[in-house]
């Protein structure tokens, strides 16, 4: 099944080979940082996680919102989602991926990442962390992959998918709660240390996806000629809608919180993201284009919904999933830093060599998820 | 036809390839001679079980000292000596470059220890390093400490400014 | 319905009974687990170090137990506060103190630079967070480093709440001006932070800084120990930790 990946119009091999270009370049630039260190990002003493950390936590939702197709699908049998599906799981399995190797790129001495295995110790959520995210993946790969190659083969799948796909379901959820339990138990940095960041990643988690679903569906439409169907988009705008209303009460729940009752720590890292601390104001910009474009692209998303139009459609969902990668990367990591656990404001901004790094593990996400999504449609156009 | 020429090439080359080191001998270069010489008269073990395990020895020496803060070594004459590569190994074995690095260069090891383990000063002998200034005294005390070792071939010696007795 | 009845009542008391007499042992244990603020009495242990900083002492501009650990320690000196690494270090009073700034504070506290350093907590989050053990705790309270575990993912980083770890982002050595073989270096990619000194412990010395101190601010010594000095500097004197409300234990104490 997989040959289906290697037919392609001079289109798809354009686009392979972009995508290899900028692979390339990250490979080189990671090269570089093996051989100086760390160093050579833009991460110090203070900030001590930066872009790649901040990569990582959005691609842990984006994998697990998969469930929002897979679990109305089969544990509700809506049929409209029938060909979307697999690009679900598909899309889980490129993030899953990625997620992993970004967690690589930020270790000090990536040659001892077996040592979390040789040496568990399940007190540490990194250690749950690694075993949930790799569970996921194999559950999404085997399950996904299964289910296509019965369709290829115009079979039913075999009976033991099933309670594998329903494992995935309930599995989604923890991958992101024990992510975000990776911020939330910490004791020493105030803007994590909120009960409502596990409920609050899954929110976003659940906006973005879909979004992203939805993109890709229409990219689909115009390059591969393929269509999900018009109900199954529809159906993927309600489930969005609402899923980034909710994260926004979030952030306001956050703000009221930190804000009404004026204690000092809980309110730091809010004002240095949104309003400038000690006369460093660098991610204020950045906040605030994040919360406009994120709250208008509810407002349209809302409106959509009364009179649909695929053009505000995609423009809406591609403001939810920028606002949202702003937010959660760039707002939540590098604010979970700021100020410093002795109150010193430290800002922080990513080198090239971390650019180029992390557009080419982005890079390395599309591929995977253009080979898997080539072998989809093919096999769907086919049935 | 043409396919079962082309096979048999290809099978030929790999065969030719993959038996590459036997009949392609490079001539060894000389065994190494390493510099054997210690302080006191015996190593923390005998010298055949440290020519075999002695990674295992320092691995062991390693978590010992750092996970459970068991610093000393008990040397079978009952003294004690600290658990150290650089400070005990080191101390004793004249210089790391005569005697780690002879056979692990010989052998293409390359252990990572120095990266972070120091290297103390006039190659490994600490009794040498900023105890005793005087250098008559210092080729004196490495003449004494050298005496009982065969294995130094006089290249070595030379290159320490000392001659084989 | 009538013998139903008793028969219910009769059944219903002896659950209700039994519930009543099982959630008594329940909340005899949950007590217990919430008295977290009391003193932990770890009565195995024998040891347990941690070090009075009597502020009063300190005199300003005085760096003599930074120096001698760095030194000690092969600690580099990159120049820039970005790749800086520092075992111990001074820092103004609100900053080693957020969470106790207050307004009026006396000239004195608030102009002071104050010692930070690992506090060695005996609840320590960085061990919590570690995946691999690098960081760990002793039996004798000093929370160490296992610099051949350490994979740099620095999550103790994120987790310790005083700041009181470093990363290695690049070799340390060429930023190294003496580099002494009693004690290693670090190489690139690894966390590491003041050790208590456990290699000198080990031979029965003092950690550097308490030894170097010229006017004895720092007071080093097993808290478990009744009679010893520490104990007695710490009932003598009004002594203030770090951020106490986290929970973290430290073994560090100041007198201000």
């Amino acid at each position: 099944m997989i040959e289906k990946a290697l037919e392609g119009k001079k289109g798809y091999w354009g686009w392979i080979a972009l995508l290899l270009a900028v692979i390339a370049l990250g490979i080189y630039s990671y090269s570089k940082q093996l051989s100086y260190g760390l160093g050579v990002t833009g991460m110090g003493r203070d900030v001590s996680w930066g872009v790649y950390v901040a990569q990582f936590t959005f691609l842990v939702g984006v994998a697990a919102s998969a469930v929002m197709v897979v679990l109305p699908y089969y544990l509700h049998d809506y049929k409209e989602f029938g060909k979307i599906v697999i690009i679900g799981e598909f899309l889980a399995v490129s993030a899953a991926t990625i997620c992993l190797l970004f967690i690589l790129a930020d270790m000090g001495h990536p040659d001892r990442v077996f040592y979390v295995l040789l040496y568990p110790h399940p007190k540490s959520i990194v250690f749950w962390d690694v075993q949930v995210l790799n569970g996921y993946l194999l559950l999404n790969i085997v399950s996904g992959w299964t289910v296509l190659e019965a369709e290829r083969k115009g079979t039913s799948p075999p009976k033991w998918v099933k309670p594998i796909i329903y494992l995935s379901i309930v599995w989604a959820i923890s991958i992101h709660t024990v992510t975000a339990f990776l911020y939330a138990g910490t004791p020493g940095r105030h803007l994590w240390l909120t009960a409502v960041l596990a409920p609050r990643f899954l929110a976003s988690a659940f906006a973005v996806g879909p979004a992203l679903l939805i993109l890709i569906s229409y990219i689909l439409r115009k390059f591969a000629d393929f269509d999900v169907g018009e109900k199954a988009i529809r159906k993927l705008s309600l489930i969005t809608t609402y899923a980034a209303l909710v994260n926004f009460f979030f952030v306001g729940v956050e703000f009221f919180t930190a804000f009404y009752s004026n204690i000092p720590g809980h309110m730091h890292s809010l004002q240095y993201l949104f309003f400038g601390l000690d006369g460093k104001n660098q991610l204020v910009p950045w906040m605030w284009f994040s919360m406009i474009v994120g709250i208008a692209s509810v407002l349209i998303l809302l409106y959509q919904q009364r009179r649909p139009s695929s053009q505000l459609l995609i423009t809406a969902c591609t403001g939810i999933v920028v606002s949202l990668w702003i937010d959660k990367g760039i707002g939540l990591i590098i604010g979970g830093f700021v100020p410093s656990p002795m109150e010193e404001v430290v800002e922080y901004f990513p080198t090239f060599i971390e650019i180029t790094v992390t557009l080419g593990i982005w890079a390395i996400g599309l591929l995977i998820l253009t080979a898997l999504l080539k072998v989809a449609v093919a096999v769907k156009k086919a049935a | 036809m043409n396919e079962k020429v082309l096979i048999f090439a290809g099978l030929s080359i790999f065969l030719l390839g993959v038996t590459f080191p036997f009949w392609q001998s490079v001539e060894p270069e000389d065994f190494p001679k390493v510099a054997m010489e210690t302080k006191g008269d015996q190593c923390v073990a005998p010298a055949a079980y440290m020519r075999k395990n002695h990674m295992l020895l320092l691995n062991t020496w390693r978590d010992s000292v750092v996970r459970d803060g068991e610093r000393f070594h008990i040397m079978p004459d009952g003294s004690r000596v600290e658990k150290s590569l650089t400070k005990t190994c080191l101390g004793c074995h004249v210089s790391k470059k005569q005697f780690c690095e002879e056979c692990h260069t010989y052998a293409s090891v390359k252990p990572y220890c120095w990266e972070c383990h120091v290297v103390p000063k006039s190659g490994g002998h600490t009794e040498l390093s900023g105890i005793e200034t005087d250098e008559t005294k210092q080729k004196e005390l490495l003449n004494n400490l050298l005496a009982k070792n065969q294995q130094f071939s006089d290249e070595n010696l030379q290159s320490l400014g000392l001659k084989n007795d | 319905m009538i013998n139903n009845r008793r028969n219910f009542l009769k059944k219903s008391t002896g659950v209700i009974a039994g519930a009543g007499v099982v959630s008594s042992f329940i909340s005899k244990y949950t007590t217990g687990l919430a008295d977290a603020s009391t003193e932990k009495v770890v009565s195995k242990k024998k040891i347990r170090w941690g070090m009075v900083i009597d502020m009063k002492k300190c005199v300003d501009g005085c760096v003599k137990c930074i120096d001698a650990c760095h030194v000690k320690h092969n600690v580099p000196d990159f120049g820039n506060p970005k790749d800086e690494i520092k075992w111990i270090w001074k820092s103004d009073y609100a900053k080693v103190f957020p969470s106790k700034n207050q307004q009026y504070l006396a000239q004195e506290t608030r102009d002071k630079p104050f010692l930070s350093l690992c506090n060695h907590c005996a609840d320590p989050p960085c061990v919590k967070v570690c995946p691999t053990g690098a960081t760990f705790q002793m039996d004798d309270g000093i929370v160490e480093m296992d610099f051949h575990r350490c994979i740099g993912c620095r999550f103790c980083m994120a987790a310790c709440p005083y700041g009181s770890r470093s990363f290695n982002w690049r070799d340390p050595r060429p930023a190294i001006e003496n580099i002494t073989s009693e004690y290693p270096t670090r190489e690139s990619g690894v966390v590491e932070k003041c050790n208590f000194c456990s290699e000198r412990l080990a031979k029965g010395q003092q950690p550097a800084c308490v030894e170097t101190c010229p006017e004895k601010v720092l007071t080093f010594g097993n808290l478990y120990d009744k009679n010893s000095e520490i104990r007695k500097v710490l009932q003598e004197n009004p002594t203030i930790q770090r951020k106490p409300e986290l929970g973290t234990n430290p073994s560090v104490f100041y007198i201000t």
